[in-house]
C-alpha cells in the first residue's frame, strides 16, 4: 500500500510541476476573462451565460489537462526506461493502479483549482450558485473515467499519437453517443439499433453524468440520481482499472 | 579598466537587417493582399437547422445555445441590407438558441419585441413567440409580449386575451389582471371590460388591488353610461351632442361623473364614442405604428416615455402599461 501511495503521489507532483499543467493554469485564468466578457455580451442572460461557458471551459481544460499528460507522460516514462526503474522495484498493479490515482489525484486538484477561481468570478458577478460545485464534482467523475480510457490506450498501444486520438476520439464518441442513438432510432435497421444500443450500454453515458445544464440555472438533481451517477462512475472506474491490471500485467516494457 | 568595443559580426548584421526588413514588409504585404478581389467579404446567413444542432451539441447543449443567443442579440445592432434582413438573421439565431435551450426566455423578447417596429416585423415577431409558446408554455411573459405585439398592432381584443392568459399565472404581476378593461375600452367593448372586471372582483382579495379594480370598474360604467345616453340623445334630437354638456342641459344627465384616470370624459364626434381625456396620437402616414398615449392616471402620467416597449422582465415601462400604478 505504500509503494502504492508513493506511485500516486510521485506521479502527482511530476505532473503538477510540469510546463504543461502550469499552461493550462494560464489558459484557464485568461479563459476566465474571456467567459465575463461573453457575460458583458449576453443581454439579458448574463448570469446564465457566465456559468455555462465557464463549466464547459473546465471541463475541456480538465479533460485536454488529464488525456494529454497521462499518455505523453507513460511514453517518456517507457521511452527513459524510467517504467523499468518503477517495475524493478514494485508490482505491475501497484504501478498502474499509483499511476491512475495519481492522475485522479491531479485531476481532483485542478478542479479543485478552477472551481474556486470560478466561484469566485461568479460570486465577483453576483451569479454564484452552489450547483455550480456540484456540476464541477460530476466533472471530475467523467474525468476520473476518462483516465481510465487513457490509462488502457496507453498501456494497449505503443503509439503515443494513437493512444492520445483513441482517448479523445472516446471522449467525443461517448459526448456524441446520445446523438447517434436517436439518428439510428429514426432511421436504421435492426441490426444497427441493437449495435449502437450496445454501445450506447457499454460506453460512458457522458449525457447522464453531465448536470451542466441544470447547474447554470441553479437548479440540483436529486440525492437519488447524484448516488446512482455516483455509483456509475466508480463502477465504470474500477472496471477500466480491471482491464488496465489485465493489460498492463501482460505487456512487456 | 579593460577598453571593451562592440563587435557586430556580419552574420549578425545581415540577421538584423533581415529581421527589420520582415517586420516593415509584413503589414505592408497584409494591406496589400486585402484589397484582393478573390477574398469573398460578403457575409454568409446561415444557422443550422435546430434538430442538427441538438445532434452535434454533446454535453455543450448550454454554451452552444449561449453562443447563437449572444449572435443574435448583438446582429440587432448590426448593418443589413433590408430591415426584413435583419428580423429574419436575429430570429434564426435565436431560434437555434431556443430550440437548443427552451429556458432562454429573454431570447423571445428579443426576437419577439425588441426586433418588431414595423407591422411586418410585429407579424414576425409573434410568429417567433408562439415558437416560445410551444416550447415554453409556462413562462407567463411571453405570452404577455404576444399581448403586447398586438397591442402595437391595435389589436385589442387580441392583447386582452394573451394578457389574460398571462394573468392566469401565479408568478405573473398584478397589473395584468385589470390591465384588460382597459384593452377592451380599446376595442370598443367597454361592456365586455366591466363583465371581465366584475368576475375579477369576486376571486381577488388583496385590498390594494380590490381598490384599483373598483376604480377601474367604476370609469368603464361611466363610459357605458355615457354611451347610452347620446344614444338616447341621438334618439330624442335626431342629432349627435356636440359635448358631453348637451346631454346635461337638454336633461338627460344630472351631471358628467367625474374621470378616476384620465382628463375627463369627451365625446369624439368623428368615432362617436365616448371616451377618456387621454388617447392615441395617430402618426403621419408612413410612420411605423409607434403608439404614443397616455393611458396612465394623471397623477403618474407625468413619468412616461413616447415609446413604448416592455422591460424585458415583463414589467412594461409605464408607456404602454394601461393604469400600471399597481
Amino acid at each position: 500500500m505504500k509503494k502504492f501511495f508513493s506511485i500516486s503521489f510521485l506521479n502527482f507532483l511530476e505532473t503538477a510541476k510540469d510546463k504543461f499543467f502550469f499552461g493550462i493554469i494560464f489558459f484557464f485564468i485568461f479563459y476566465l476573462a474571456f467567459c465575463i466578457f461573453l457575460g458583458k455580451l449576453s443581454v439579458g442572460h448574463a448570469d446564465k451565460v457566465l456559468r455555462d461557458a465557464g463549466l464547459a471551459g473546465i471541463e475541456l481544460s480538465a479533460i485536454i489537462l488529464i488525456v494529454f499528460s497521462f499518455v505523453l507522460n507513460f511514453f517518456r516514462e517507457k521511452e527513459n526506461r524510467i517504467l523499468e526503474v518503477y517495475l524493478s522495484n514494485v508490482s505491475r498493479s501497484t504501478c498502474i493502479s499509483g499511476k491512475i490515482a495519481g492522475y485522479i489525484l491531479l485531476s481532483f486538484f485542478y478542479l479543485c483549482f478552477s472551481a474556486l477561481g470560478f466561484g469566485a468570478a461568479l460570486w465577483l458577478y453576483n451569479s454564484f450558485t452552489k450547483a455550480v460545485f456540484l456540476a464541477v464534482y460530476f466533472i471530475f467523475l467523467k474525468t476520473a473515467i476518462i483516465i481510465g480510457f487513457a490509462a488502457l490506450f496507453s498501456c494497449l498501444f505503443s503509439s503515443a499519437v494513437l493512444a492520445l486520438l483513441c482517448t479523445l476520439f472516446v471522449y467525443i464518441g461517448s459526448e456524441m453517443l446520445p446523438s447517434a442513438v436517436s439518428i439510428i432510432e429514426a432511421y436504421g435497421n435492426n441490426v444497427q439499433k441493437i449495435f449502437v444500443k450496445a454501445l450506447y450500454l457499454f460506453l460512458p453515458n457522458m449525457d447522464k453524468i453531465d448536470i451542466k445544464a441544470l447547474a447554470v440555472y441553479g437548479k440540483f438533481p436529486t440525492w437519488e440520481q447524484i448516488s446512482w451517477i455516483t455509483f456509475y462512475c466508480l463502477l465504470y472506474t474500477l472496471f477500466l482499472w480491471l482491464i488496465n491490471l489485465f493489460i498492463f500485467r501482460r505487456k512487456e516494457y | 579598466m579593460v577598453n571593451k568595443s562592440i563587435h557586430f559580426s556580419k552574420k549578425g548584421i545581415l540577421t538584423f537587417l533581415v529581421f527589420l526588413a520582415c517586420t516593415s514588409l509584413v503589414p505592408f504585404s497584409s494591406r496589400y493582399i486585402q484589397k484582393f478581389r478573390f477574398l469573398n467579404n460578403e457575409r454568409i446567413l446561415y444557422v443550422p437547422p435546430g434538430e442538427y444542432l441538438e445532434l452535434l451539441r454533446g454535453g455543450f447543449r448550454g454554451f452552444l445555445s449561449d453562443m447563437y443567443y449572444i449572435r443574435g442579440v448583438l446582429s440587432i445592432t448590426d448593418e443589413f441590407k433590408t430591415q426584413k434582413e435583419m428580423v429574419w438573421w436575429v430570429q434564426e439565431n435565436l431560434r437555434a438558441a431556443v430550440s437548443l435551450d427552451p429556458d432562454l426566455t429573454q431570447a423571445y423578447f428579443f426576437g419577439g419585441v425588441v426586433i418588431a417596429n414595423d407591422k411586418e416585423s410585429i407579424q414576425k415577431g409573434i410568429e417567433f413567440l408562439h415558437l416560445g409558446l410551444r416550447l415554453s408554455p409556462r413562462v407567463w411573459e411571453i405570452h404577455y409580449w404576444i399581448g403586447f405585439d398586438y397591442f402595437l398592432l391595435r389589436d385589442y381584443l387580441k392583447a386582452a386575451q394573451y394578457y389574460q392568459s398571462a394573468s392566469r399565472f401565479s408568478d405573473a404581476p398584478n397589473f395584468l389582471k385589470s390591465n384588460q378593461a382597459m384593452l377592451y375600452y380599446q376595442a370598443g367593448r367597454a361592456q365586455m371590460g366591466i363583465l371581465y372586471l366584475e368576475g375579477l372582483l369576486r376571486s381577488v382579495k388583496d385590498e390594494k388591488q380590490l381598490e384599483w379594480i373598483k376604480l377601474k370598474l367604476e370609469w368603464l360604467k361611466n363610459i357605458v353610461l355615457l354611451e347610452e345616453k347620446v344614444s338616447q340623445f341621438k334618439i330624442r334630437f335626431g342629432r349627435s351632442p356636440q359635448d358631453l354638456d348637451e346631454l346635461v342641459s337638454s336633461g338627460l344627465l344630472n351631471n358628467i361623473p367625474d374621470d378616476p384616470f384620465g382628463k375627463g370624459y369627451y365625446f369624439d364626434g368623428k368615432n362617436q364614442a365616448v371616451k377618456s381625456a387621454f388617447e392615441f396620437v395617430p402618426k403621419k402616414k408612413g410612420e411605423n405604428p409607434q403608439i404614443e398615449m397616455n393611458p396612465l392616471p394623471p397623477e403618474s402620467s407625468a413619468s412616461q416615455s413616447s415609446r413604448s416597449m416592455p422591460s424585458p422582465k415583463g414589467e412594461p415601462k409605464k408607456a404602454n402599461c394601461p393604469n400600471c400604478k399597481e
